[in-house]
């Protein structure tokens, strides 16, 4: 499967641009975790990832010229690109109604997927400590979290919620970040260890 | 934080790789093991063993909330198309748990429902076999109110289940389209049906676990079949599980909280379900994850009588004791509630039985031991407080003192201040022989307060200004107007039945004012205003007739009546008052009728009102709640027949008719009060006048009279201070009196008369400005003179005289000029100088 993947970027590359949909389908669950994890919480509310997903499929037909004529890493770091400006487009306009204050704090930087990754790792972590599963959440635990993020680098941050909550791998990770395989896999596994005693604690609360 | 030193930089991105794969098939649905790496790789199992777990542990964060912005399952951007031998045609509905596909099985050419789970719901280790499991039992049931399983499939890490393919809607989206809920009938009827799944599955030991409209299908011929069985658990149930799954917990137990579930467990889920079908609109709403295990908890649901008043109180009853909160009090069994359910559809009897304001309210401090605290009202002063009073006051004034500082905090404050004062409102007025199971019936039918004692009243009114406060706190919520004016209502009741007739009429007048002052400003709706209007102003006319100001209370009646006649769309209790109006204007009280000659018109106008409210009441079938005011009312109208026909056949005939309505009803409800006070009357209404001649009739008044005083008997003692069953024993024993006198029978006439007027000296000790009481006294101690005469005792004759004058000199001069008091003065001056003229 993976070859053939391969083959479809490399024929899409070369113009042909009738596989693109196989294509996005194939990378289609990534860009999912992407847009899960990047949508702020009011506009959550308002609109599911399946909707923005088809909005990205859009943009990135129209502007996949782009993709074949530029220089990119790859079709699927292209494709996040894409995301990214999507993403800003759907909070603008779901928070044009909004007052300033709650714009402000929810609207990820324009056309960027970096930013606000300190701020939505530390919603994911809440919110999964406040979901009905986790019967009793002390309120120091939520606390210690964002204490314990906060105490990360930004760079650490990013990371942790690419690896994970963005489903890079170890060498997207590095490509986005501009540093070696090696360097971000050791900050990956250090910030880990720096997270240990939250995730100790969430894991038996 | 301390790291530690033995792992170097290479170790790091070598266990990274490794972790990495770990990871990646962990995402793709497998589930491997640390061990496994770490038996792989024995030189980093060391490092394998510390981070793997971590890197788990991120993973479970990730995938918690994957879910669409309603809740809902989703395939987390994956797009499906085929499963192994299946083909997706398209997609039917989204649960908490899963995407249900319609799909075509390729190799049998025949249509199926394919529950597909999303990927993150399987995530932990046990969780998969559990799934398996379970699904395999569902599949070996068989019902025709259960959607068939035929098993389970894997494809790519994607796990699914196979279901027949059921063409029609989910009860949920039925509830949701619907303009109007459905009816009471077919609501019963579909939850027996899904009761009687739910028993077989019971009986084959399977819970279902997520019992909720959405998961109710009612097929093309309107049958109602159960899907989804047993799933809940492999994730709902989970506590470690995620919320994406857990789906909606508005139709949990609440024991489920607590992680408990079982049969009982089931059963609120179809109480909530069938409250949902009946309300249109589900029992918890727009709360929180935080505040609906609270909500939960404490059942703060609107009552499906405010919701639905036109569904039937028995199905009420049956809903509120499905979802009760405590399994207690919940049917202990599916078949239970399916039987219930069953007698109601075929209009027999139901077992379950209404619970009382008071027993609520019993229950909400039992599960609220702290909000009970902070109100002031724990459990043990609240039973304390029907037979000490002292214990009572002390409490009342707690609550007083804790609502004032209630009153400082937010609007739901005012809701556990309402509730607390509601429950004050309900002991003290509710007596201590209800405590236990008995059905006293809803409070707003108990015409007849029982316990009615000097320190409920002292209570009751001391609630009246913290009802003022919270009025004035939340002027815009019609629940404080009609909740304050229901309390004066049972107040005026009780000081009525205290004898305290002047601070009832002002508690009355106060509450009519308030009414009209509040009630637009609150909101109240105009039928809800009406209501309580009429019912004030009948109660107005009662007091009033008791205090036997005929034109005031004809004037109250009369208002009951055109606030009743106006009300566009008179419900049972508009139309009962209304009949109680109709019928009272049409009876005038035995010392009116001495007192007043009727002119022609008025007799006319008498006869009209009776005909209205015997008109209301012959095609009246009424519900159980009703019944007993209905047959007092229809009693009451062969009454007034009786003492109005000429013939004396018509009149026995006539009473006999009212003794028979009564004593049927008592048969059925022989601990209501009222049905048997009312008895006592009526069989006490015998005419010394006009009805005795002959011996035989002496005899049969006799009889009668003697079977009230025994039906009175239970009354008087377990209600030692109310006035009105006291004033009633008085007139008994009087009676009794003088048919002993007629019979010659003077020391049995003496002995009766000597109790009779002990009786009616502690009424008049109780209250003291009692115009009734004093004139009865002085009519009673006139008998006595007349046995004195007859025995020639003249000094204990001229005794009993002035001590009936002194009575009649007792009474307030602005009262003196009362017809009823120059009759009786009149009739022991004639006695008297009757003594001096032979």
């Amino acid at each position: 499967m993976n070859t053939s993947v391969g083959d479809i970027e490399q024929q899409l590359k070369q113009g042909d641009l009738s596989l693109f949909a196989d294509a996005f389908s194939y990378h289609r669950p990534r860009l999912w975790q992407i847009v899960h994890f990047r949508l702020s919480d009011q506009v959550r509310a308002r609109v599911d990832a399946d909707d923005v997903l088809q909005e990205v499929y859009l943009d990135a037909e129209k502007r996949l010229t782009h993709y074949v004529e530029g220089d990119f890493p790859s079709l699927f770091l292209w494709l996040r690109l894409v995301t990214g400006q999507t993403l800003s487009r759907v909070h603008r306009r779901h928070l044009a109604t909004e007052s300033r204050s709650a714009r402000r704090e929810s609207s990820p930087r324009e056309g960027t997927l970096g930013g606000d990754t300190s701020l939505c790792l530390s919603r994911r972590f809440v919110a999964h400590l406040t979901s009905p599963s986790q019967v009793a959440v002390k309120g120091e635990l939520i606390a210690e979290i964002q204490r314990a993020l906060q105490g990360m680098s930004e760079i650490d941050r990013e990371v942790v919620a690419l690896r994970h909550f963005e489903e890079l791998t170890n060498s997207e990770v590095a490509t986005e970040l501009g540093i070696t395989s090696k360097a971000a896999s050791i900050r990956y596994v250090r910030a880990l260890e720096r997270l240990r005693s939250v995730l100790e604690k969430i894991e038996t609360p | 934080m301390q790291l530690p030193d033995a792992i170097d930089d290479d170790t790091y991105s070598s266990v990274d790789v490794l972790a990495s794969d770990f990871v990646a098939r962990y995402r793709n649905g497998e589930r491997p093991t640390v061990e496994e790496y770490a038996n792989r790789h024995p030189d980093w199992s060391e490092p394998i063993r510390r981070i793997f777990p971590l890197v788990l542990s991120v993973e479970k964060v990730k995938v918690d909330q994957q879910s669409g912005s309603d809740g809902r399952a989703t395939l987390a951007g994956r797009t499906l198309e085929r499963l192994g031998d299946f083909r997706l045609v398209r997609e039917i509905g989204r649960g908490g748990m899963g995407i249900v596909y319609e799909a075509e099985q390729e190799s049998l050419g025949r249509s199926v429902a394919i529950k597909v789970l999303p990927k993150q719901s399987l995530l932990e280790e046990d969780a998969l076999q559990r799934f398996q499991h379970e699904a395999s039992t569902a599949a070996a049931m068989h019902h025709s109110n259960i959607v068939p399983i035929f098993g389970i499939g894997q494809c790519d890490g994607t796990h699914y289940l196979v279901m027949q393919l059921v063409r029609g809607v989910s009860l949920e989206k039925q509830i949701a389209a619907e303009e109007s809920p459905l009816d009471g009938r077919t609501a019963a009827r579909t939850a027996a049906e899904i009761a009687d799944g739910l028993a077989y599955a019971h009986a084959n030991g399977v819970l279902h676990r997520d019992v909720k409209p959405a998961n109710i299908l009612i097929d093309g011929e309107g049958l109602a079949q159960l899907t989804d069985f047993g799933l809940a658990r492999n994730t709902q149930d989970d506590p470690t599980m995620t919320q994406t799954l857990s789906g909606s917990p508005r139709y949990m137990a609440p024991e489920r909280f607590q992680g408990r579930s079982n049969e009982q467990c089931d059963v609120y889920g179809l109480g909530v379900t069938l409250y949902e079908m009946l309300a249109g609109s589900p029992a918890f709403e727009n709360l929180t994850p935080q505040q609906l295990p609270e909500a939960i908890k404490h059942q703060l649901v609107k009552p499906l009588k405010s919701v639905r008043p036109d569904v039937s109180t028995d199905l009420q009853t049956i809903v509120a004791k499905a979802m009760s909160p405590d399994p207690v009090h919940r049917y202990q069994s599916a078949s239970d509630l399916r039987d219930d359910l069953h007698r109601f559809l075929s209009d027999e009897p139901i077992l379950a039985r209404r619970t009382t304001a008071f027993q609520r309210f019993v229950r909400w401090c039992r599960r609220n031991p702290k909000l009970a605290g902070v109100s002031g009202i724990a459990i043990a002063s609240m039973l304390a407080a029907t037979t000490a009073s002292s214990v009572g006051f002390a409490m009342t004034s707690a609550a007083n003192e804790r609502t004032t500082d209630a009153l400082t905090q937010a609007e739901q404050t005012v809701d556990l201040a309402l509730r607390s004062l509601d429950g004050v409102v309900d002991v003290v007025s509710v007596p201590a022989s209800a405590m236990g199971d008995m059905d006293m019936g809803e409070l707003d039918a108990t015409q007849f307060l029982l316990n009615p004692s000097p320190h409920a009243a002292r209570v009751l009114e001391s609630i009246q200004p913290l009802y003022e406060r919270l009025a004035n706190q939340s002027p815009t919520r019609p629940d404080i107007v009609e909740q304050m004016t229901q309390a004066s209502l049972r107040l005026a009741q009780i000081q009525q039945q205290l004898g305290r007739t002047d601070i009832a009429i002002k508690t009355l007048k106060e509450s009519v004012a308030l009414l009209e002052r509040r009630g637009d400003l609150a909101g109240l709706p105009i039928g809800e205003k009406q209501l309580l209007l009429v019912r004030l102003h009948n109660e107005l006319g009662k007091v009033y007739a008791s205090e036997l100001e005929y034109e005031k209370s004809d004037e109250a009646y009369g208002m009951a009546i055109e606030v009743g006649e106006a009300v566009s769309d008179p419900d049972e209790r508009v139309t009962l008052q209304l009949a109680n109006a109709y019928v009272s204007l049409g009876d005038p009280p035995a010392q009116r009728r001495r007192h007043q000659i009727d002119s022609p018109v008025s007799s006319r106008i008498q006869r009209d009102r009776l005909a209205a409210g015997k008109a209301i009441l012959d095609e009246w079938n009424p519900s159980t709640q009703d019944a007993g005011e209905v047959a007092v009312l229809r009693a009451r109208i062969h009454l007034i027949e009786s003492r109005r026909a000429k013939r004396p056949v018509v009149r026995r005939s006539e009473l006999l008719s009212a003794i028979e309505i009564l004593q049927e009803r008592l048969a059925q409800t022989p601990d209501d009060s009222r049905i048997r006070f009312a008895l006592v009357e009526t069989l006490a209404s015998v005419n010394l006048r006009r009805q005795i001649g002959s011996q035989r009739s002496i005899q049969e008044a006799q009889e009668r009279l003697h079977h009230a005083l025994r039906e009175l008997r239970p009354l008087r003692s377990s209600n030692p201070e109310t006035a009105l069953f006291a004033v009633s024993e008085v007139h008994i024993l009087h009676k009794l009196s003088n048919l002993a006198r007629m019979q010659g029978n003077d020391s049995i006439s003496l002995e009766r008369l000597e109790k009779a007027i002990s009786i009616q000296s502690s009424l008049i000790d109780a209250s003291p400005n009692s115009m009734p009481h004093r004139c009865w006294r002085a009519l009673l101690y006139r008998s006595l003179a007349e046995v004195h005469r007859r025995e020639h005792h003249t000094e204990l004759e001229r005794e009993a005289i002035a001590t009936a004058l002194a009575d009649l000199d007792a009474i307030d001069s602005e009262l003196a000029s009362h017809p009823f008091v120059v009759q009786t003065r009149q009739a022991i001056e004639e006695f008297a100088s009757e003594e001096k003229s032979p």
